[in-house]
């Protein structure tokens, strides 16, 4: 039983880091007008500059940049202003385009991201990535305990993601994204300029993508550009489909659900000969649940609500 | 308040708006009619800044506004509306008011977003709704109105916006007689609180029925202007229309 | 050494080990082993080799009566072959399932891993991971170690056969950009130099492209006798295809990647006839290979092979199980205290688990000597690899062993 909260705790803690993107998604996509298919992008870059801030120096079998073994805080920040500024660069050429095109493209700059991690050794020590990673609080607390101390970390980071989001989506700016979505033509008579608003939105989404790399980070305790290959973008997708995209909830619900279907079938128990076919099974398992729910409930398990202002009513 | 001088738009040889000037006084209410391909919804574009014209100037309340982005232009306070009054149909009734009101432009660029609504500015939308009698459905998304309801919204947000000049784009399209007569009181009420119009449409009976002065539009000009009933007798025009179909063009 | 209470522990526990197999399993509850690999992502290809060998090293091990009395239970886990996934699978397999020893886990999976062993007190034992960053990470205390060679020691390999056996004192390099490749072209360019050779120049291959002719036309310009081929088997055949219709027939010197019927197939015969490529292996007819390869054969109809880290998949349940025997108990920290010394010189030579307890029994101390190779932990819980074997690409097609070279004295990393 105890085995069993631990690995639950596990869970929790990755589907808490891929609330904190699914939000960041739901911000810009479900929100607002951007169908970013390059999420991935900037979640690595902040997990990379976190890494490069906060990591010790190379070791003389590796080579990256920097290694300045600063505190924490000034990784957290300079992981969501890297992310950010990545996503200011990206936005300057992809903007101005339509939809599917936005689609496309950014799918590759996360790509040319990735490549970038791969390729560039003298920063970020290549494929072979850079491991050995220090976590927070770690050593105030016996090794027994640290799981629980991570997964309250990442509830924290899941809880501060919630309420900037929360807070972005029902303020002015956030019907102004919700305005662009609906019907871009009439949010520019009502004086918003497109371009400006989106890229604005952009940099805020990837930002809060970026700091959730850090959390990343954080339960691998190394990073290599492997772990930003376009499935992650993808997971995040189905999570947020699976929840209720333009729903708050349906983010956060999405995320849990996710990873309890993709790890489902390590609840099954089976012999050693059968293991093979039923790990197999796992991503058509996931496959077949997002099928059923885009036939039954298209609009998610929590479909958007309308914003009730008026009769005191706190739906959200 | 509104003077355009000699504006010209072509799309691949075709000159869709040929050289046309027209200007609009303050507290008027101003026709633009035309058929089909005359050239309004174009000079419509190049007027709110949503196309880019090829030549000519525009003003507007004594600045050049020709070259600025339709949302500046909009902010200064020119409001269009569109032929299908959809409006931004995932959003409550009250969230459309609210991205038009004057309060929400300045907060939308703050941190975090800006402050969210205040009961006053829920209070003065909700005020507007009502006058339109859309107050008891703040609540619901745009998308759940009916179309009537629809073409009200469209004015009650323009309202929000506390715009100078409103330009309609076929206002009367698909509309009822008893709406009709609905519309057109709230056009000639909002004038009385200092509103000016430009409309067009090709429902002669809707223009006669609503503006004092009309342009008429032909292949990307300027045909015939003066007082309504003086343009829509003008032989010309007579016979643009006839010649293209009954008077009562349909949308 | 086996202290006198040990000793004691060890008499009381041979009448449960001895007893018939149903008794055992009523006695108590079974010891759960853990395989942590990648049965789905990118390692999954390989996967499968890997738990065949981990069912028939249990199987193995329960026909000799389990360990200290108890069934051997395998629990087979999938790491996504993502480092997020070997978190999940590791914490399931422990905290979970209660395994006290995980083996299995690839490069990145088990630098990950590293605190999670030594947090837990479960010893990960990779069987695949060719990662520098285990040179000198692992070892007795550090829960940490690997069956198979370091890609460092197979860069020395290939550094030594190529300087010593075929008199190739400079060689051009042409390597795919991807994780496995670039290690093994870095560990051999690395002993390559250190050793005495030259480098001539080292062409990179974008993976996924289909057309490498500027590439070809690159290496061509050093008109090379013989090139060193670091690449996945897609870019692999892309590249020598290329260069054979530009009519280059150059000699290649080729990576684990292209040791495979498939490269040959894809490739044309008549393109690689010729191509090279050294395996680290047992020694040529050593029993311990021969006994596994042919219970391998009968389990699975297939046979296993060389550079696929069946047998040192096999060898990793073997050497755990043994230090559980040894430490008289199914713990993490047994396995930690012991698994050096059971497998290193000193003691009696065992090839199988039966062997290996009947001699512990017998209260002597014992040498394991595996199937892939002597498992000689180091003090960083590496190994090395006892030969080398050449491989050729025969005319016909077939990969031949055209040479056996002792490495038991090249340098370890």
């Amino acid at each position: 039983m105890d085995g069993l909260l631990i690995f639950a705790t596990s869970m929790v803690t990755l589907a808490a880091i891929y609330g904190m993107v699914c939000m960041a998604l739901n911000l810009e996509a479900g929100v607002g007008p951007l169908w970013d298919l390059g999420i991935v992008g900037c979640f690595g870059v902040g997990g990379y500059a976190y890494v490069l801030l906060t990591a010790d120096p190379a070791a003389d079998y590796q080579s990256y940049l920097f290694g300045f073994g600063l505190p924490m805080w000034v990784g957290a920040i300079g992981a969501a202003t890297a992310a950010g500024l990545a996503a200011w660069l990206i936005s300057l050429p992809t903007l101005r385009l339509r939809k599917e095109y936005f689609l496309i493209v950014t799918l590759a700059f996360a790509e040319v991201i990735r490549q970038f991690y791969a390729n560039e050794e003298w920063l970020t020590n290549g494929v072979a990535g850079i491991y050995g990673l220090d976590q927070p609080l770690k050593q105030q607390f016996a090794p027994g305990d640290y799981p629980y101390v991570l997964m309250a970390l990442c509830l924290a980071g899941l809880a501060a993601t919630w309420a900037l989001t929360r807070q972005l989506s029902k303020s002015p700016f956030g019907r102004s994204i919700k305005a662009l979505r609906e019907n871009e033509a009439l949010a520019i008579t009502a004086g918003i300029e497109p371009t400006a608003t989106s890229r604005r939105l952009y940099v805020t989404a990837g930002a809060i993508t970026g700091f959730a790399g850090m959390f990343f980070v954080w339960y691998n305790t190394l990073i290599v550009p492997g772990q930003f290959d376009s499935d992650f973008t993808f997971f995040i997708w189905a999570a947020l489909i699976i929840g209720g995209i333009g729903s708050q909830r349906g983010a956060l619900v999405g995320a849990f659900v996710f990873i309890l279907l993709h790890d489902s079938l390590r609840f099954v128990q089976v012999s050693g000969e059968m293991a093979v076919a039923l790990t197999s099974l796992r991503t058509a398992l996931v496959g077949l649940v997002l099928i059923l729910i885009l036939r039954f409930r298209p609009d998610g398990l929590f479909p958007e609500r309308p914003d009730r202002m008026t009769k005191g009513s706190r739906h959200a | 308040m509104l003077d355009v001088r000699d504006v010209r738009l072509s799309y691949g040889g075709v000159h869709a708006v040929n050289g046309v000037s027209l200007d609009v006084q303050e507290g008027e209410i101003v026709g633009l009619i035309g058929t089909n391909g005359a050239g309004k919804t174009s000079l419509f574009n190049v007027i709110t800044g949503f196309t880019r014209g090829d030549a000519g100037t525009i003003r507007f309340l004594d600045n050049q506004i020709e070259g600025s982005s339709p949302a500046a232009i909009a902010a200064s306070g020119m409001v269009r509306t569109f032929q299908t009054p959809i409006g931004f149909p995932k959003m409550t009734v009250l969230e459309n008011m609210l991205v038009f009101s004057h309060k929400e432009r300045s907060e939308r660029r703050k941190l975090l977003g800006g402050a969210r609504p205040d009961k006053a500015l829920i209070a003065d939308a909700l005020e507007i709704l009502a006058e339109f009698r859309l107050d008891g459905r703040a609540d619901i998304w745009v998308q759940d109105l009916s179309a009537p309801e629809m073409k009200m919204l469209e004015f009650a947000r323009a309202m929000m916006a506390r715009p100078k000049l409103m330009l309609l784009d076929e206002p009367a399209a698909g509309v009822n007689p008893a709406l009709m007569e609905n519309l057109e009181g709230h056009i000639r009420s909002l004038r009385d609180r200092g509103v000016t119009f430009l409309v067009v449409d090709h429902n002669l009976r809707f223009i006669s029925a609503v503006c004092e002065r009309t342009y008429a539009m032909a292949d990307g000009k300027v045909i015939a202007d003066g007082p309504t009933s003086d343009v829509i007798a003008d032989p010309e025009v007579i016979r643009l229309y006839i010649g293209t179909g009954p008077g009562e063009a349909a949308a | 050494m086996l202290t006198a209470s040990r000793r004691a522990t060890l008499a009381l526990l041979a009448a449960t080990a001895l007893a018939p197999l149903s008794v055992a399993a009523q006695d108590g509850e079974p010891i759960k082993m853990g395989l942590l690999v990648g049965f789905t992502g990118d390692m999954g290809p390989w996967a499968p080799a890997l738990n065949n060998a981990a069912i028939l090293a249990v199987e193995e091990i329960n026909e000799a009566g389990g360990i200290l009395g108890h069934p051997v239970e395998l629990i087979s886990e999938d790491n996504t072959s993502t480092v997020d996934g070997a978190m999940r699978g590791a914490t399931r397999l422990v905290n979970v399932e209660g395994v006290p020893v995980i083996i299995g886990p690839e490069s990145d999976p088990i630098v990950a891993l590293r605190s999670f062993a030594v947090d837990n007190q479960v010893p990960i034992i990779s069987t695949s991971a060719g990662t520098e960053a285990l040179n000198e990470a692992g070892g007795t205390g550090t829960y940490i170690y690997r069956t198979n060679a370091s890609d460092s020691f197979l860069g020395v390999v290939h550094a030594k056969m190529l300087l010593d056996e075929m008199d190739q004192s400079e060689i051009i390099m042409v390597v795919e950009n991807l994780e496995g490749t670039t290690s093994a072209a870095n560990t051999f360019k690395a002993a390559y130099e250190r050793l005495g050779g030259t480098i001539i120049d080292e062409v990179v291959l974008a993976p996924g492209q289909t057309n490498y002719q500027s590439e070809v036309r690159t290496v061509a310009g050093y008109e090379p006798d013989m090139i060193f081929l670091a690449t996945g088997q897609t870019t692999g055949v892309a590249f020598v295809r290329q260069a054979y219709q530009r009519g280059y027939d150059w000699d290649y010197w080729v990576t684990a990647e292209l040791q495979s019927p498939d490269f040959v197939d894809a490739a044309g015969v008549e393109i690689v006839a010729g191509a090279l490529n050294p395996v680290s292996s047992q020694v040529e007819d050593s029993e311990s290979w021969g006994r596994f390869s042919a219970a391998y054969s009968a389990r699975f109809d297939e046979a296993p092979e060389p550079g696929f880290y069946q047998a040192e998949t096999y060898d990793a349940f073997m050497v755990a199980a043994l230090a559980m025997v040894a430490g008289g108990e199914a713990t993490g920290a047994a396995v930690d205290a012991n698994l050096t010394e059971v497998a290193t010189p000193g003691g009696t030579e065992v090839i199988s688990f039966a062997d290996g307890v009947a001699a512990l029994e017998a209260g002597e101390e014992i040498n394991y000597e595996g199937a892939s190779g002597s498992i000689n932990f180091n003090e960083y819980g590496n190994v090395t690899i006892p030969a080398t074997r050449l491989l050729q690409i025969s005319e016909d097609g077939t990969w031949e062993t055209i040479m056996m070279v002792d490495s038991t004295e090249f340098p370890a990393n």
